[in-house]
């Protein structure tokens, strides 16, 4: 059954940004990390029915713009619009690192599937990698394009594909640190894009209101996808490598099918344009955050 | 229902009689204006019923836009009260238009009535909330307000959705940023200067402390000399006495001395 499971309102003070979700390896507990324009990230505990608040860490000066957990769900990663990267620990909510990055250099943030590192675009066109351990800039990636809106690493490692605000997604190979595709789908921003969990397909979400997939070894369009009224703000793969997730300024979220190409189920349930949407480590469940200061929980048939 | 009919009925007998009257005269030059025109001898649009009604040429989008354009140029010629009324009347015709409702803002904004362009700047808002400009006149709108922390958050909004905007991010969200710093700065300025003066208070009455503990160790006689001075005062002298210990030392010394 495609469900709103639990609402969380009032989540924030103001509009939420962003979302991600990871199962901790050291307790097992199913965290939700939030990011708000409100300077605050919060970490949320699913206890399987309902949202239980587990750290409100603050120390950002601005907006919070992305937030990611790492693969074993014990890190997580914040940027904000005050340029600062912070890493906090879940289980206790400390701070573990703090890294200037540069005026307006921080923007979505996302971890090498190693956990190793942390890649981030900026307003220069570079991504930037930082070091999980050190703390540092320890390599970047020169787009030779506009700011770049988003980046997403590939589950198997090999690439980075970043998302610039004209249009242009760009795809890195993380060894050699060459470009090696530039992909001109769209003519506005991309505001989110992601790998499926194969690393076989790149898809992406632009303020032209559609989805386009890519085919990653070929860069071939393998289709475009329409059905949003407005920009799409993010999309997540699920786990299952068969469907993924969109939400958009329309106040709805989308559940599609990579296969099909189509739409198999859009929840209404958001008051105001929905920022960003993500699945559980199982793909049986979808968190999506919104301008609305509420937290949404939908479940979803496998 | 029987009331009184007799009024009523010569009433309307008489208005019936009247009317009867009228129509005969009626008909009479009706008869007269039939002769003229099967003599051809009169315009036919003359005749033409007169409707008190104006024909629109354009449709409301054609007019809402040009009471738009219109506004605009009055409000470049800082005409903002006579564009208000042009924008408000453009709004009558397309309600759901953004950029009305964020030129007004912008408008009551020039004219300092600062309630009015917020109320406005949020319906822009609320009505596009994907554009980026909307968000950056509510930031402004709530800085003429004085609501600092608000306009910050609105501009944080607006460059989040559009991040490539150099002026947006230099003069409206670091402006705010260091107005929210220098705020921060005088409140801490203030703190230290409370806490400066606590210090001063402490300081003299350790000081006063010490200058008791100095009296004390003070030479017995001239403690008895005080003494002697004190005790051969009044009641009154007594009572001063006491006040003069809870003054600092110096004072009392200056008095000692005088």
């Amino acid at each position: 059954m495609y469900s709103l499971m639990f609402k969380q309102e009032n989540a924030h003070e103001d509009s939420i940004w962003s979302c991600a979700w990871a199962r901790s390896d050291q307790d097992s507990s199913d965290n939700i990390i939030t990011g708000s324009v409100d300077d605050q990230v919060k970490v949320w505990t699913w206890t399987g029915d309902k949202l239980e608040l587990r750290h409100e860490l603050e120390g950002h000066q601005l907006g919070v713009v992305s937030v990611d957990l790492n693969a074993s769900g014990t890190i997580g990663a914040s940027s904000s619009l005050d340029s600062h990267l912070k890493l906090w620990d879940i289980e206790s909510g400390k701070l573990l690192k703090s890294v200037d990055a540069g005026p307006v250099d921080a923007w979505t943030i996302c971890f090498s599937p190693d956990s190793k590192y942390l890649a981030s675009g900026s307003h220069t066109g570079k991504i930037n990698i930082f070091g999980v351990e050190s703390g540092i800039k320890e390599g970047s990636l020169d787009t030779r394009g506009k700011f770049t809106f988003s980046v997403a690493y590939s589950p198997d490692g090999k690439f980075i594909a970043s998302g610039s605000i004209d249009g242009i997604v760009n795809i890195f190979d993380v060894k050699s640190g060459k470009l090696i595709h530039t992909l001109e789908g769209h003519a506005m921003p991309i505001r989110s894009l992601c790998f499926s969990p194969d690393s076989q397909l790149l898809v992406t979400a632009s303020d032209d209101s559609h989805i386009k997939i890519y085919d990653v070894q070929h860069a071939n369009l393998a289709g475009t996808l329409s059905g949003h009224g407005s920009w799409v703000l993010n999309v997540a793969f699920s786990p299952d490598n068969c469907h993924f997730v969109s939400c958009s300024s329309d106040k709805t979220v989308k559940v599609w099918d990579t296969a099909q190409r189509q739409c198999t189920h859009t929840y209404y349930d958001h008051l105001e344009q929905v920022w960003c949407a993500k699945y559980n480590n199982a793909g049986t469940r979808i968190v999506s955050v919104s301008d609305d200061k509420a937290v949404h929980v939908y479940e979803i048939p496998m | 229902m029987v009331s009184f009919g007799w009024k009523k009925k010569i009433d309307q007998s008489v208005v019936k009689r009247s009317r009867e009257e009228f129509e005969k005269d009626a008909k009479d030059v009706v008869d007269e204006d039939e002769i003229i025109i099967q003599n051809g001898e009169v315009d036919w649009l003359s005749l033409a019923p007169k409707r008190n009604c104006t024909v629109a040429l354009e449709d409301s989008l054609a007019k809402a836009g040009r009471l738009k354009t219109e506004g605009g140029t009055l409000a470049e010629a800082e005409r903002y009260w006579e564009a208000l009324k042009k924008w408000d009347e453009a709004l009558a015709l397309t309600p759901k238009d953004a950029t009305l409702y964020e030129m007004k803002a912008q408008a009551y904004l020039q004219l300092c009535e600062v309630f009015p362009a917020v109320q406005s700047a949020s319906k822009a808002v609320q009505l596009a909330p994907t554009w980026w400009e909307a968000y950056q006149t509510l930031g402004r709108t709530h800085l003429g307000l004085g609501e600092v922390k608000l306009a910050l958050r609105s501009f944080s909004k607006a460059f989040h959705i559009n991040p490539s905007d150099q002026e947006l991010w230099e003069e409206d969200l670091q402006w705010t940023l260091s107005l929210l710093r220098r705020k921060q700065t005088m409140k801490d300025q203030l703190e230290t200067v409370v806490q400066q003066s606590r210090i001063s208070i402490r300081t003299v009455e350790e000081e006063s402390e010490e200058s008791a503990s100095e009296s004390t160790a003070l030479s017995d006689t001239e403690a008895e000399s005080r003494l002697v001075q004190f005790t051969s005062g009044s009641d009154e002298k007594h009572e001063g006495e006491q006040k003069l210990r809870r003054l600092p030392g110096n004072y009392v010394q200056m008095r000692d001395t005088g």
